[in-house]
């Protein structure tokens, strides 16, 4: 039997009852005497007397007492868990949560938390529901709460492991309020945690494994320690030592966890196929280093471990680089100052742009040019504007300066949008930021001194997302979609008779961001499986290294936060051309040792301490049950309720309570 | 300081308690009849024949001459002897005399009090003042009786007739006993009726100032009267049996008052003491005798204890 301790503190309140029955307001005990001419009144109001009065209404108030403090103590009866007692235990449903991190591909090992959920499942008291929860780099309900077990059942066949990162900071609150979306209509529930519990999963803070705790929960360890060989890690630096100054090497690191020193075998792909292969002595239970020389104009590689161990998805790594050529950034301009401000700029920032001033009918795109800038376009001629349409549409991009000519035009070019003129006589205006995340605005912290004197403003902004504004709200930056392609449209004009910008640093980094974000060079090149990477650029196409499409273009309008489920070099397919994503197994999954079973106790008993009381769900022969006592010393104590009044009045009435003394 | 009788603890001679049944036992009253009883009405009785007066009278058996004084009553000088000797001389002879005995017995409600299986204090008083007439009445001695309670209820002066005492046992048999008691009316109606010298015997619990009481008796002293005041109690009003606090009701006015236990096991009794002694010390400053007695005493002992007071005063 268990008792809260806390609670039978509760049993000094015995002493109440035994004190009041001494008590006595007024004495009861009533004389007929000659004379009180020598007698003197009591002073004190209350006696205690030292004898206790009504033995049989003590007794019974001292039971009600013990039993409210016994059922406030929530006593629970270990009963053999045959079905005659399951059968009067409340239902407490089951929440079973599986880990389906990298570490559980180990063979055997899924196969063994998948059986354990089966014997849960099989354990299940009748009428009891069940849940069944993957937990991987996030939680996601596969079966919610039903009686179903069969359903329970296959949906548990068709799990698979993850190639993801489980950690378990936190993973008890997730797992509460997942619970709490899930109809529970008053039913407890018991979290069961199936899993390898890696030792590099529990947070350095022990607090952070209980978080909000609102459920028991009970652990079910799986596996047991494997030696284990990964590559932590590629990097690629100059090669000093090399004569060619281009010459460039892939340093691959590897550890070992758990491991005996040994040989590993190391396997370097590229796209033409394997490149080189070597033989290195890897510590017991260390890391160590291996370098190749590499091309300078390869994007994509492959590392593999020669030998098979513990986790085979650990023992192969991708890098991916982007090599950027320097690209031609022409510069349509009808006035040279502006244009002048624009190329210093560009030289300063963007080295990879190659600005060069034309004039305004005088654009060729015979080769790529992923951005091309109209600075102060005004009326564009018809060839340029149809080239600049078709760039466009063809997803290039076009960032277009306003300025005295596009003025006195009253109409801004390529969108067919009328302007009108706006001069701030008498104040100056400063830059207030519409979209902080715009890979644009990266740099918007710095441009506080930034002031605007004159602009232009569109009469309408139909398909325009407004990035910058004018601290009374008039827009300043505004992004079309035209097409495949993006046009950026500055409402002022690089002039310093119109803002200061330009004679700012805060220019030059505006101009750097602003061809990043044009040229598309903001795209990730490496994620890792289970975290989000974010994709700043329009018109993405992501694909699978398997080569089936991951997210379409319509996926990526709104610059989408995506996590990838499976490691290999994938490919972002925009208007400008593919660039290579390298998506790794997160590198903390290797370390296959499991936590201690004296930390996995403590977790379960605090968070078991803290909430209700567990109650065994399944019925298994090994498993005892426990009894609620509490509902039978609840209704007990509403038997007494009734009978301490009766009690106390019947005495009376029959003179036993307040018998005279003789 | 409390009487001999009053320090008698509970239940001395509470044996004997069954034998008086009867309002007047003629066992109780012929063993009451062998004591000093005699001594008493030598001295201050007034009936001739079985007691001695200790002054002189005019009744027929010589005493002595003595020499006529101016202001001699001069029916009795001796013309016989001033025929033969030419002078005057006075007769003087050895008379019987009548005591006059008066029993002032309280009838108040708080004489009616007295704890399960016992006499109660009223009954005792009966008894006790029954024996006293049937004593008086068998010495030829006139006896009266005034029952009283916070008014004069029955007063019947002093008789040595016969059909006298019958009425007052009658009376003893019939008394309501109720109500409070006030001393100051029977006392005062006593002293201005009674004529001769008398004994009076007062007989109650006594639940009264005693300073009011003495002065009132030092009044009935100073006529010639003696005085004995018979103080009966219950032993449940020395002493009390209890753990706890008791609710006491007031018998006489029905005043109901919590009392704590160290108020009756400590206070009270010292009160009570401190009472008796103050009624001693009232009687004794008014000529009186003070006899307290307890109800599980045995009554004859209580009569030989007057009688010894008696005794001791001659």
């Amino acid at each position: 039997m268990f008792l809260a301790s806390a609670f039978l503190a509760g049993l000094v309140t015995l002493v109440i009852p035994w004190w009041l029955h001494r008590l006595r307001v007024h004495s009861q005990d009533r004389r007929r005497f000659s004379s009180l001419f020598l007698m003197r009144p009591s002073e004190a109001p209350v006696h205690l007397e030292k004898r206790l009065k009504h033995l049989w209404l003590l007794a019974l108030r001292l039971v009600t007492l013990v039993l409210i403090v016994l059922a406030f103590a929530q006593p629970v009866m270990e009963m053999p868990g045959d079905s005659s007692s399951s059968a009067l235990t409340p239902s407490r449903s089951a929440v079973i949560v599986l880990d389906t991190s990298l570490s559980m591909r180990r063979q055997e090992v899924f196969g063994e938390a998948v059986d354990t959920a089966r014997g849960l499942l099989d354990g299940l008291l009748p009428g009891a529901r069940a849940a069944l929860v993957e937990a991987s780099d996030e939680l996601r309900v596969v079966v919610p709460l039903t009686v179903d077990t069969g359903a329970l059942t296959v949906a548990l066949g068709r799990v698979e492991p993850s190639a993801s990162r489980l950690a378990f900071e936190g993973l008890v609150a997730q797992i509460d309020g997942l619970t709490s979306s899930m109809s529970l209509a008053g039913e407890s529930v018991t979290i069961h945690l199936i899993s390898d519990f890696q030792a590099s999963a529990v947070p350095a803070r022990f607090n952070a494994l209980l978080a909000d705790a609102a459920w028991p929960i009970v652990l079910h360890r799986i596996g047991e320690t494997e030696p284990n060989w990964s590559i932590e890690q590629l990097r690629i630096s100059t090669d000093a030592a090399a004569a060619d100054d281009e010459a460039e090497l892939l340093n691959v690191d590897l550890r070992g966890f758990a491991t005996p020193q040994a040989m590993r075998e190391v396997i370097l792909e590229s796209g033409a196929g394997v490149v080189a292969q070597r033989r290195i002595s890897v510590p017991a239970d260390g890391a160590t280093s291996v370098s190749f020389q590499i091309a300078s104009t390869e994007e994509e590689w492959t590392v593999r471990l020669g030998e098979e161990d513990g986790l085979a998805d650990d023992n192969v790594r991708y890098l991916a680089r982007e090599v950027l050529a320097p690209a031609s950034l022409p510069v349509l301009s009808r006035a040279a100052r502006p244009a002048r401000y624009f190329n210093a700029a560009v030289a300063s920032s963007s080295p990879r742009f190659r600005a060069q001033r034309h004039a305004i009918d005088e654009l060729s795109l015979d080769e790529a040019v992923p951005v091309v800038a109209l600075i102060d376009p005004g009326a564009l001629p018809v060839n340029t504007a149809n080239l600049l349409e078709r760039h466009l549409h063809e997803g290039g991009a076009v960032f277009m300066a306003v300025g005295p000519a596009t003025r006195t035009l009253g109409r801004l070019p390529l969108v067919d949008t009328d302007i009108t003129a706006n001069r701030f006589d008498t104040v100056n205006r400063g830059l207030v930021a519409k979209d902080r995340t715009h890979p644009v605005l990266s740099g918007f912290s710095a441009w506080r001194g930034v002031a605007v004197f004159q602009r232009v403003e569109p009469t309408g902004l139909e398909g325009a997302r407004v990035l910058l504004v004018a601290d009374d709200g008039a827009p300043l930056l505004v992004e079309y979609r035209i097409g495949a392609g993006r046009l950026m449209v500055l409402l002022t004009a690089l002039d310093p008779a119109w803002t200061s910008w330009v004679v700012q640093p805060a220019f030059v980094e505006f101009v750097d961001s602003l061809l990043g974000y044009l040229a598309e060079d903001v795209l990730p090149v490496a994620a890792t499986v289970g975290e989000p990477i974010a994709l700043p650029v329009l018109s993405v196409q992501l694909i699978g290294p398997d080569g089936e499409r991951v997210l379409g273009l319509s996926d990526t309008v709104e610059r989408p936060t995506v996590r990838l489920s499976g490691p290999g070099l994938y490919q972002l397919r925009t208007p400008g051309g593919l660039r290579a994503l390298a998506v790794n197994v997160p590198a903390a999954e290797s370390d296959l040792r499991p936590a201690s079973a004296a930390l996995l106790a403590r977790w379960e008993d605090a968070a078991n301490s803290g909430v209700r009381q567990v109650q065994e769900l399944t019925s298994s022969p090994l498993a005892a049950v426990d009894f609620e006592l509490a509902p039978w010393l609840l209704a007990l104590l509403l038997l007494l309720a009734v009978l301490e009044p009766l009690t106390a009045n019947l005495g009376t009435w029959l003179g036993v309570l307040n018998r005279a003394e003789p | 300081m409390m009487s001999d009788a009053l320090r008698d603890g509970p239940g001395v001679g509470a044996s004997r308690a069954g034998r008086y049944g009867r309002l007047i036992d003629p066992s109780v009253l012929a063993e009451l009849a062998n004591l000093e009883l005699v001594a008493r009405t030598v001295v201050e009785g007034t009936l001739l024949g079985l007691h001695r007066s200790p002054g002189f009278g005019f009744s027929q058996e010589f005493a002595e001459y003595r020499a006529y004084e101016p202001g001699d009553d001069l029916r009795h000088v001796d013309w016989n002897v001033f025929a033969r000797t030419d002078r005057t001389y006075i007769k003087r002879f050895l008379g019987d005399t009548n005591n006059h005995i008066m029993v002032l017995l309280d009838q108040s409600a708080s004489m009616a009090v007295a704890a399960p299986g016992r006499v109660q204090k009223r009954d005792y008083a009966r008894f006790l003042a029954a024996a006293i007439v049937y004593l008086a009445a068998r010495q030829h001695d006139a006896v009266g009786m005034l029952l009283f309670n916070d008014a004069i209820q029955t007063y019947r002066p002093p008789s040595t007739r016969r059909t006298r005492v019958r009425m007052l046992y009658h009376l003893l048999d019939q008394m309501d006993f109720s109500g409070g008691s006030d001393w100051q009316a029977p006392l005062e109606h006593v002293q201005s009726r009674l004529v001769n010298r008398s004994l009076l015997v007062v007989i109650s619990d006594f639940y009264t100032d005693p300073g009011v009481l003495g002065e009132t008796l030092k009044g009935l002293g100073a006529r010639g009267h003696d005085l004995l005041l018979v103080h009966v109690l219950d032993p449940g009003e020395r002493s009390f049996d209890t753990a706890g606090a008791v609710t006491l009701e007031d018998a006489e006015t029905g005043d109901v008052m919590e009392v704590s236990p160290e108020e009756l096991s400590v206070e009270y009794p010292e009160r009570l003491a401190q009472h008796v002694e103050k009624l001693t010390r009232a009687t004794l400053d008014a000529g009186g005798h003070y006899l307290g007695v307890f109800t599980d005493q045995p009554l004859d002992r209580a009569l030989a204890d007057y009688l010894r007071f008696r005794s001791r005063r001659l």
